[in-house]
């Protein structure tokens, strides 16, 4: 799923346009946080997905695939918060109608807001926002360190991956008790691992004239004014409708 | 006229000490006193078994590493380790990994390509014209917006050539350059080598493929042990059979053509179709050595299957 969406994020349609979509991405998301949730949650969600989907040419199955394990720890926490817990007779345990109503609000903003979350990490690649960040002023320190383990994820998952394969080649993974043994060993080999890479890096870095700075070029980018102009109009115009349904359902 | 002498290097990694303490077969130095010239505009292999140094040596060559004694001179002065001194060398002698994921840190290859330029303090215009001209040096230049994970191993190894190119160096060092690639991905690469070198570049790279070393370096030099045992013409070097030998450049089993007598037994396996025998002492040993005739030639010609129709 992470090389997925990183590859998505590469080739979508949109992928030179980092400066709009950020945009376009933190009006919707501000519009899930501000606006009433019952309305906005929904409302936004969709418009996210639409965008990713009928905008950028992500794979709908990838979104929708990539939504379904957050929003399984959505679902748990929101159960949760409808049940009640009393201590008065014993210890009672009940549902509250109160829980659910707060439940439902937190569940529907949360689901908004990560789908807009999950749009803006299929469209805009990592080294296009780290560039956006730099241009905001964020410490270069802080960027290097972004970058280096960006790229340190991906190196580490291709480890995994081989790692997970030759245990399994082995039959490493042929029964739970197996399982759990392998997945351990693999974790703690992984490890040592991402330590020995780290060392090879900072050496290969050094063969290559790093001293403190991992100075890089900004990625090239493309935006038009008709982008920039749909990036802000859209978010506000779905936070109007955001806010006027709200209010017609008395949310 | 040298452009680069490597003189009596001697280096230990840290651990190494205790590792050789504890088994007595493992070397505690893996350079133990190597030199090596290096003329412009040659291409030199450096040869050796695995663990002969051969990395060592190579990381040394732009300071990356500094010996414990001895001494490296790039146009016949000493190295200057200090920060400027050494963004000068590599500047001038720019090292390519083996593993390209030793050095490919950005987020696309453009932007990794353009690290070492920056570092030389260019405008960021230049930098972007080294960037693409070295990107198109390797054929990458399509490929310059994608991340390093998105490309195959190939294209890495490539794309860690084009940062290196991207700094105009005098001299490219190459570790194992086609180490993990296939036939074709040679071809592209040695081409690419190729080029640079008809522009004047001086290209060391280590390899362990005698065939490589043969048709591709003007200058062989052979490592063994932490020590450069022989260094030469490559025709030279390479039909020296005991040089060759002594740095375990050969497998010993095609060192004189024949197949090999005997297979190794290994425990819990065995070959039904191989009448196994019992030994003096009881134990069974497979019969493979009936297989090869008794001057080593093949046991039986190759024999191809008639096609089921006509």
């Amino acid at each position: 799923m992470l090389r997925a969406i990183e590859s998505c994020a590469n080739t979508n349609r949109w992928h030179r346009h980092a400066g709009p979509v950020t945009l376009f991405c933190a009006g919707l998301m501000a519009c899930v946080l501000l606006a009433p949730p019952l309305a906005a949650g929904p409302l936004i969600g969709i418009a996210a997905g639409l965008a990713a989907v009928a905008g950028a040419g992500v794979p709908g199955r990838l979104f929708l695939g990539a939504m379904l394990v957050p929003l399984g720890f959505l679902l748990t926490s929101a159960l949760a918060l409808c049940v009640t817990l009393g201590f008065d007779h014993g210890v009672t345990i009940g549902l509250s109608a109160a829980g659910a109503a707060t439940a439902l609000r937190a569940g529907l903003r949360a689901a908004g807001a990560l789908a807009v979350t999950l749009c803006f990490a299929c469209t805009v690649p990592a080294a296009a926002w780290i560039a956006l960040l730099r241009r905001a002023g964020t410490p270069e320190a802080l960027l290097d360190l972004l970058m280096l383990v960006h790229r340190t994820l991906f190196v580490l998952d291709e480890t995994r991956a081989s790692m997970v394969r030759a245990l399994d080649n082995r039959l490493g993974f042929a029964t739970k008790r197996l399982m759990l043994r392998s997945a351990a060993q693999a974790m703690a080999l992984l490890f040592l691992r991402s330590l020995d890479r780290a060392a090879r890096l900072e050496r290969g870095l050094a063969a290559r004239g790093y001293v403190d700075r991992l100075p890089v070029l900004p990625p090239d980018s493309a935006a038009s004014p008709l982008g920039w102009t749909l990036a802000a109009g859209v978010p506000m115009l779905l936070g109007g409708v955001a806010f006027g349904l709200a209010r017609a359902i008395g949310a | 006229m040298t452009l680069l002498d490597a003189i009596g290097l001697r280096y230990a990694w840290p651990g190494t000490e205790a590792a050789a303490a504890r088994a007595p077969g493992q070397r505690r130095e893996a350079l133990a006193g190597a030199s090596l010239a290096v003329r412009p505009g040659v291409r030199l292999a450096l040869l050796g078994g695995n663990g002969s140094g051969k990395s060592t040596l190579l990381l040394h060559l732009n300071g990356t590493l500094r010996p414990a004694s001895g001494e490296v001179r790039w146009q016949g002065q000493p190295i200057d380790y200090s920060r400027r001194g050494l963004a000068a060398l590599r500047q001038a002698v720019a090292l390519v990994f083996q593993d390209p994921d030793d050095q490919l840190f950005a987020g696309t290859l453009a932007q990794d390509v353009s690290f070492g330029p920056l570092n030389l303090g260019l405008d960021p215009a230049e930098v972007a014209r080294r960037v693409a001209a070295a990107l198109a040096a390797v054929g990458l230049e399509a490929l310059g917006a994608l991340p390093p994970h998105m490309l195959s191993h190939g294209q890495r190894k490539r794309a860690a050539i084009a940062g290196a190119l991207a700094m105009r160096p005098a001299m490219l060092v190459l570790d194992e350059p086609t180490a993990g690639l296939d036939p074709a991905g040679i071809d592209i690469l040695l081409d690419h080598l190729d080029a640079l070198h008809a522009q004047g570049m001086t290209v060391v790279f280590s390899t362990h493929d005698l065939l490589l070393a043969r048709h591709w370096a003007d200058e062989v030099a052979v490592l063994h042990q932490g020590r450069v045992i022989a260094h030469g013409g490559a025709a030279a070097v390479l039909d020296d059979a005991p040089v060759i030998a002594a740095a375990g450049l050969r497998p010993r089993r095609f060192a004189d053509g024949r197949r090999p007598v005997s297979s190794p037994s290994w425990p819990g396996v065995s070959r039904p179709s191989t009448p196994h025998r019992r030994s003096a002492d009881g134990r069974d040993t497979p019969g493979h050595d009936e297989l090869a005739a008794p001057d080593g030639a093949a046991a039986a010609p190759l024999r191809r299957e008639r096609p089921p129709h006509g």
